[in-house]
Protein backbone atom coordinates (compact mmCIF):
# COMPACT_ATOMS: atom_id res chain seq x y z
CA UNK A 1 0.00 0.00 0.00
CA UNK A 2 1.79 3.06 -1.15
CA UNK A 3 -0.42 5.39 -0.04
CA UNK A 4 -0.43 4.53 3.67
CA UNK A 5 3.47 5.06 3.51
CA UNK A 6 3.08 7.97 1.64
CA UNK A 7 0.79 9.71 4.32
CA UNK A 8 3.22 8.40 7.20
CA UNK A 9 6.32 9.49 5.38
CA UNK A 10 4.77 13.31 5.03
CA UNK A 11 3.61 12.97 8.40
CA UNK A 12 6.91 11.69 9.83
CA UNK A 13 8.32 15.05 7.89
CA UNK A 14 6.35 17.73 8.99
CA UNK A 15 5.69 17.22 13.26
CA UNK A 16 2.89 19.77 13.28
CA UNK A 17 0.59 17.19 11.55
CA UNK A 18 2.68 14.19 13.01
CA UNK A 19 0.69 14.73 16.37
CA UNK A 20 -2.87 14.37 14.70
CA UNK A 21 -1.89 11.02 13.15
CA UNK A 22 -2.99 7.30 14.39
CA UNK A 23 -1.32 4.62 12.79
CA UNK A 24 -1.46 0.56 13.11
CA UNK A 25 0.19 -2.50 11.74
CA UNK A 26 -1.35 -5.43 13.42
CA UNK A 27 -5.44 -4.71 13.24
CA UNK A 28 -7.69 -7.04 13.02
CA UNK A 29 -10.00 -7.58 10.45
CA UNK A 30 -12.28 -11.20 10.06
CA UNK A 31 -15.12 -11.61 8.19
CA UNK A 32 -17.55 -14.31 8.64
CA UNK A 33 -20.40 -16.14 5.92
CA UNK A 34 -23.32 -18.34 7.28
CA UNK A 35 -24.76 -20.70 5.40
CA UNK A 36 -26.94 -23.68 5.09
CA UNK A 37 -24.13 -26.10 4.40
CA UNK A 38 -21.09 -24.48 6.39
CA UNK A 39 -19.92 -21.23 8.25
CA UNK A 40 -16.76 -20.46 7.18
CA UNK A 41 -14.67 -17.61 9.27
CA UNK A 42 -11.34 -16.28 8.19
CA UNK A 43 -9.46 -13.71 10.12
CA UNK A 44 -6.59 -11.01 9.05
CA UNK A 45 -4.33 -10.05 12.60
CA UNK A 46 -2.06 -7.59 10.08
CA UNK A 47 -4.14 -4.92 8.87
CA UNK A 48 -2.55 -1.84 8.28
CA UNK A 49 -4.49 1.51 9.33
CA UNK A 50 -4.02 5.43 9.51
CA UNK A 51 -6.39 7.95 11.03
CA UNK A 52 -6.02 11.66 10.62
CA UNK A 53 -7.57 13.09 13.63
CA UNK A 54 -7.63 16.67 12.01
CA UNK A 55 -9.50 16.18 8.82
CA UNK A 56 -11.31 12.22 9.99
CA UNK A 57 -9.40 11.29 7.19
CA UNK A 58 -8.97 7.04 7.35
CA UNK A 59 -7.32 4.35 5.18
CA UNK A 60 -6.94 0.23 5.72
CA UNK A 61 -4.46 -1.88 3.83
CA UNK A 62 -5.09 -5.64 4.13
CA UNK A 63 -3.29 -8.42 2.16
CA UNK A 64 -5.43 -10.72 1.47
CA UNK A 65 -3.07 -14.07 1.59
CA UNK A 66 -3.02 -12.76 5.01
CA UNK A 67 -6.22 -14.40 6.03
CA UNK A 68 -6.64 -17.47 8.07
CA UNK A 69 -8.96 -20.06 7.55
CA UNK A 70 -8.98 -23.01 9.62
CA UNK A 71 -9.20 -25.42 6.45
CA UNK A 72 -6.65 -25.30 3.84
CA UNK A 73 -8.76 -25.98 1.13
CA UNK A 74 -10.94 -23.17 1.70
CA UNK A 75 -8.04 -20.99 2.16
CA UNK A 76 -6.67 -22.22 -1.39
CA UNK A 77 -10.33 -21.65 -3.02
CA UNK A 78 -10.60 -18.28 -1.44
CA UNK A 79 -7.18 -17.45 -3.07
CA UNK A 80 -7.04 -18.93 -6.35
CA UNK A 81 -10.44 -18.84 -7.59
CA UNK A 82 -12.72 -16.30 -5.62
CA UNK A 83 -10.61 -13.23 -4.72
CA UNK A 84 -7.73 -13.92 -7.01
CA UNK A 85 -5.28 -13.23 -4.86
CA UNK A 86 -1.96 -12.86 -7.27
CA UNK A 87 -3.52 -10.53 -9.35
CA UNK A 88 -5.37 -8.60 -6.68
CA UNK A 89 -3.16 -9.16 -3.22
CA UNK A 90 -4.78 -6.08 -1.27
CA UNK A 91 -8.27 -4.92 -0.17
CA UNK A 92 -8.22 -1.16 0.73
CA UNK A 93 -10.51 1.42 2.35
CA UNK A 94 -10.05 5.27 1.60
CA UNK A 95 -12.90 7.18 3.69
CA UNK A 96 -13.23 9.84 5.66
CA UNK A 97 -14.90 10.12 9.82
CA UNK A 98 -17.73 12.74 8.96
CA UNK A 99 -18.62 13.30 12.56
CA UNK A 100 -14.94 13.84 13.41
CA UNK A 101 -15.84 17.26 14.74
CA UNK A 102 -17.69 15.42 17.47
CA UNK A 103 -15.26 13.33 18.09
CA UNK A 104 -13.01 14.55 21.29
CA UNK A 105 -9.97 12.19 20.66
CA UNK A 106 -8.73 14.13 24.33
CA UNK A 107 -11.34 12.60 26.33
CA UNK A 108 -11.54 8.87 26.77
CA UNK A 109 -14.65 6.88 25.83
CA UNK A 110 -16.89 5.52 22.91
CA UNK A 111 -18.37 7.95 20.42
CA UNK A 112 -20.38 6.83 17.34
CA UNK A 113 -18.71 7.03 13.95
CA UNK A 114 -20.06 7.87 10.66
CA UNK A 115 -17.75 6.69 7.84
CA UNK A 116 -17.78 7.52 3.95
CA UNK A 117 -15.74 5.59 1.55
CA UNK A 118 -14.95 3.68 -1.18
CA UNK A 119 -13.47 -0.03 -0.42
CA UNK A 120 -11.50 -1.91 -3.31
CA UNK A 121 -11.90 -5.48 -3.43
CA UNK A 122 -11.14 -8.21 -6.26
CA UNK A 123 -9.89 -4.92 -8.55
CA UNK A 124 -13.31 -3.26 -8.21
CA UNK A 125 -13.80 -0.07 -5.89
CA UNK A 126 -17.53 0.67 -4.45
CA UNK A 127 -19.09 3.48 -2.22
CA UNK A 128 -20.19 2.20 1.43
CA UNK A 129 -20.81 4.08 4.02
CA UNK A 130 -20.22 1.66 7.02
CA UNK A 131 -21.28 3.02 10.80
CA UNK A 132 -18.80 2.55 13.44
CA UNK A 133 -17.32 3.25 16.62
CA UNK A 134 -14.57 4.94 17.81
CA UNK A 135 -13.13 4.21 21.85
CA UNK A 136 -10.71 6.43 22.91
CA UNK A 137 -8.44 4.65 25.85
CA UNK A 138 -5.88 6.61 26.83
CA UNK A 139 -3.38 7.37 24.30
CA UNK A 140 -5.35 4.95 21.84
CA UNK A 141 -8.12 5.25 19.17
CA UNK A 142 -9.88 1.81 18.50
CA UNK A 143 -11.77 2.30 15.51
CA UNK A 144 -14.69 -1.21 15.40
CA UNK A 145 -16.87 -1.55 12.65
CA UNK A 146 -19.47 -4.23 11.40
CA UNK A 147 -20.48 -4.21 7.66
CA UNK A 148 -21.92 -6.38 4.72
CA UNK A 149 -20.16 -7.18 2.17
CA UNK A 150 -21.44 -8.84 -1.03
CA UNK A 151 -19.18 -10.77 -3.61
CA UNK A 152 -21.26 -10.22 -6.19
CA UNK A 153 -20.42 -6.47 -5.59
CA UNK A 154 -17.05 -6.69 -6.40
CA UNK A 155 -17.12 -9.23 -9.47
CA UNK A 156 -16.54 -12.41 -7.24
CA UNK A 157 -18.42 -15.41 -8.94
CA UNK A 158 -19.40 -17.97 -6.96
CA UNK A 159 -20.02 -21.16 -8.35
CA UNK A 160 -23.38 -22.75 -7.93
CA UNK A 161 -22.19 -25.92 -6.86
CA UNK A 162 -20.68 -24.32 -3.64
CA UNK A 163 -23.17 -22.09 -3.42
CA UNK A 164 -25.10 -24.08 -0.55
CA UNK A 165 -21.71 -23.21 1.32
CA UNK A 166 -21.33 -19.37 0.99
CA UNK A 167 -23.48 -16.65 1.83
CA UNK A 168 -24.79 -13.87 -0.66
CA UNK A 169 -23.43 -11.52 2.54
CA UNK A 170 -20.62 -11.56 4.43
CA UNK A 171 -19.89 -10.16 7.50
CA UNK A 172 -17.03 -8.07 8.16
CA UNK A 173 -15.92 -7.01 11.39
CA UNK A 174 -12.83 -4.61 12.01
CA UNK A 175 -11.61 -3.55 15.17
CA UNK A 176 -7.86 -1.96 15.06
CA UNK A 177 -5.80 -0.22 18.10
CA UNK A 178 -4.28 3.01 16.80
CA UNK A 179 -1.51 4.19 18.60
CA UNK A 180 -0.33 7.86 18.13
CA UNK A 181 2.16 8.07 15.42
CA UNK A 182 5.81 9.32 16.90
CA UNK A 183 9.16 9.21 15.84
CA UNK B 1 -20.77 -62.14 -5.59
CA UNK B 2 -20.73 -60.73 -1.98
CA UNK B 3 -17.10 -60.44 -2.43
CA UNK B 4 -17.30 -57.80 -4.95
CA UNK B 5 -20.09 -55.98 -3.06
CA UNK B 6 -17.85 -55.88 0.09
CA UNK B 7 -14.97 -54.79 -1.88
CA UNK B 8 -16.74 -51.91 -3.46
CA UNK B 9 -18.27 -51.22 -0.26
CA UNK B 10 -14.96 -50.70 1.45
CA UNK B 11 -13.49 -49.06 -1.87
CA UNK B 12 -16.44 -46.22 -1.82
CA UNK B 13 -15.77 -45.71 2.27
CA UNK B 14 -11.95 -45.11 2.22
CA UNK B 15 -13.30 -43.08 -1.20
CA UNK B 16 -15.51 -40.56 1.34
CA UNK B 17 -13.18 -40.66 4.42
CA UNK B 18 -10.14 -39.62 2.26
CA UNK B 19 -12.44 -37.18 1.06
CA UNK B 20 -13.85 -36.65 3.76
CA UNK B 21 -10.12 -35.90 5.44
CA UNK B 22 -8.67 -33.55 2.58
CA UNK B 23 -12.07 -31.68 2.67
CA UNK B 24 -11.49 -30.87 6.52
CA UNK B 25 -7.47 -30.70 6.25
CA UNK B 26 -5.74 -28.08 8.27
CA UNK B 27 -3.66 -25.32 6.96
CA UNK B 28 -0.66 -27.19 7.11
CA UNK B 29 2.68 -25.52 9.09
CA UNK B 30 5.45 -24.84 7.84
CA UNK B 31 7.89 -26.45 10.55
CA UNK B 32 8.77 -29.04 7.80
CA UNK B 33 9.57 -27.23 4.73
CA UNK B 34 12.97 -25.68 3.67
CA UNK B 35 13.34 -22.03 2.98
CA UNK B 36 13.99 -22.06 -0.88
CA UNK B 37 16.15 -18.85 -0.04
CA UNK B 38 17.51 -16.96 2.49
CA UNK B 39 17.65 -13.09 3.37
CA UNK B 40 19.06 -10.43 4.85
CA UNK B 41 16.09 -8.41 6.52
CA UNK B 42 17.65 -5.38 4.80
CA UNK B 43 17.58 -6.97 1.54
CA UNK B 44 14.24 -8.01 0.83
CA UNK B 45 13.12 -4.84 1.69
CA UNK B 46 15.47 -2.94 -0.69
CA UNK B 47 13.75 -5.70 -3.37
CA UNK B 48 10.58 -5.02 -2.58
CA UNK B 49 10.71 -1.16 -2.30
CA UNK B 50 12.57 -1.01 -5.87
CA UNK B 51 10.43 -3.48 -7.84
CA UNK B 52 7.21 -4.72 -6.07
CA UNK B 53 6.34 -6.83 -9.43
CA UNK B 54 9.46 -8.38 -9.88
CA UNK B 55 9.55 -9.62 -6.04
CA UNK B 56 6.25 -10.33 -6.03
CA UNK B 57 7.31 -13.30 -9.12
CA UNK B 58 10.49 -14.04 -7.59
CA UNK B 59 9.42 -14.49 -3.45
CA UNK B 60 5.82 -14.57 -3.17
CA UNK B 61 4.09 -17.86 -2.04
CA UNK B 62 7.57 -19.11 -0.98
CA UNK B 63 8.94 -19.65 2.06
CA UNK B 64 11.81 -17.64 2.82
CA UNK B 65 14.53 -17.57 5.76
CA UNK B 66 15.51 -13.97 6.91
CA UNK B 67 17.59 -12.53 9.81
CA UNK B 68 17.38 -9.05 11.12
CA UNK B 69 17.07 -6.70 13.80
CA UNK B 70 13.98 -6.95 15.73
CA UNK B 71 12.07 -3.76 15.81
CA UNK B 72 9.21 -4.31 17.96
CA UNK B 73 6.95 -6.92 19.07
CA UNK B 74 3.39 -6.70 19.18
CA UNK B 75 0.46 -8.76 20.35
CA UNK B 76 -2.60 -9.70 17.90
CA UNK B 77 -5.87 -9.57 19.25
CA UNK B 78 -5.66 -13.47 18.84
CA UNK B 79 -2.78 -13.34 21.22
CA UNK B 80 -0.24 -14.27 18.22
CA UNK B 81 2.51 -12.09 17.82
CA UNK B 82 3.64 -9.98 15.17
CA UNK B 83 7.61 -9.09 14.61
CA UNK B 84 8.50 -6.19 13.16
CA UNK B 85 12.17 -6.57 11.61
CA UNK B 86 14.42 -3.89 10.39
CA UNK B 87 14.22 -3.30 6.80
CA UNK B 88 16.83 -0.43 6.48
CA UNK B 89 13.53 2.23 6.46
CA UNK B 90 13.06 4.75 8.53
CA UNK B 91 9.55 2.78 9.62
CA UNK B 92 8.83 -0.06 7.43
CA UNK B 93 10.40 -3.08 7.50
CA UNK B 94 9.38 -7.12 7.40
CA UNK B 95 6.39 -8.09 9.16
CA UNK B 96 6.00 -11.37 10.55
CA UNK B 97 3.40 -12.78 12.69
CA UNK B 98 4.59 -15.99 14.30
CA UNK B 99 2.31 -19.13 13.44
CA UNK B 100 0.80 -20.11 16.88
CA UNK B 101 0.47 -23.47 16.45
CA UNK B 102 3.95 -24.17 16.34
CA UNK B 103 5.30 -23.57 19.61
CA UNK B 104 8.20 -20.80 19.42
CA UNK B 105 11.60 -20.31 21.00
CA UNK B 106 11.93 -17.58 23.03
CA UNK B 107 11.59 -14.11 21.41
CA UNK B 108 14.59 -11.62 21.19
CA UNK B 109 14.85 -8.65 22.81
CA UNK B 110 14.17 -5.22 20.44
CA UNK B 111 17.47 -4.59 18.90
CA UNK B 112 18.82 -8.11 19.16
CA UNK B 113 19.55 -10.45 16.16
CA UNK B 114 16.29 -12.48 14.90
CA UNK B 115 16.33 -15.57 12.10
CA UNK B 116 13.07 -16.94 11.05
CA UNK B 117 11.49 -18.69 8.23
CA UNK B 118 8.11 -17.83 7.13
CA UNK B 119 5.92 -17.69 3.90
CA UNK B 120 6.61 -14.10 1.91
CA UNK B 121 2.68 -12.71 0.99
CA UNK B 122 3.45 -9.23 -0.12
CA UNK B 123 4.18 -6.12 0.38
CA UNK B 124 1.37 -3.78 2.41
CA UNK B 125 3.78 -0.66 3.54
CA UNK B 126 5.49 -3.53 4.90
CA UNK B 127 6.64 -6.60 3.58
CA UNK B 128 4.22 -9.12 4.92
CA UNK B 129 5.40 -12.79 6.16
CA UNK B 130 2.82 -15.53 7.40
CA UNK B 131 3.08 -18.71 9.15
CA UNK B 132 6.42 -17.68 10.57
CA UNK B 133 8.60 -19.81 12.67
CA UNK B 134 11.67 -18.33 15.16
CA UNK B 135 14.74 -20.57 13.85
Amino acid sequence: MKTIATIILVALTTALSAQSKYFTRNGTVTFFSSAPMEDITAENYNATAVLDAETGAVEFSVLMKSFNFKKALMQEHFNENYVESDKFPKTTFKGKVLNMDDIDLSKEGSYPAKVEGEMTIHGVTQKIAPEGTIVVKGEQVILESKFIVKPEDYKIEIPDVVREKIAKEIEVTVKTDLEPLKR
Amino acid sequence: MKKVILILLVLVLAGAATGWYMYNKPVENLENQEATVKFAAVDLFQEFSENEAEAMKAYEGKVLEISGNLIEQMENSDGSTTLILDGGDPIFGIKCRLDPSVSSKAIPKAGEAVRLKGLCIGMNADVEMNQCIIL
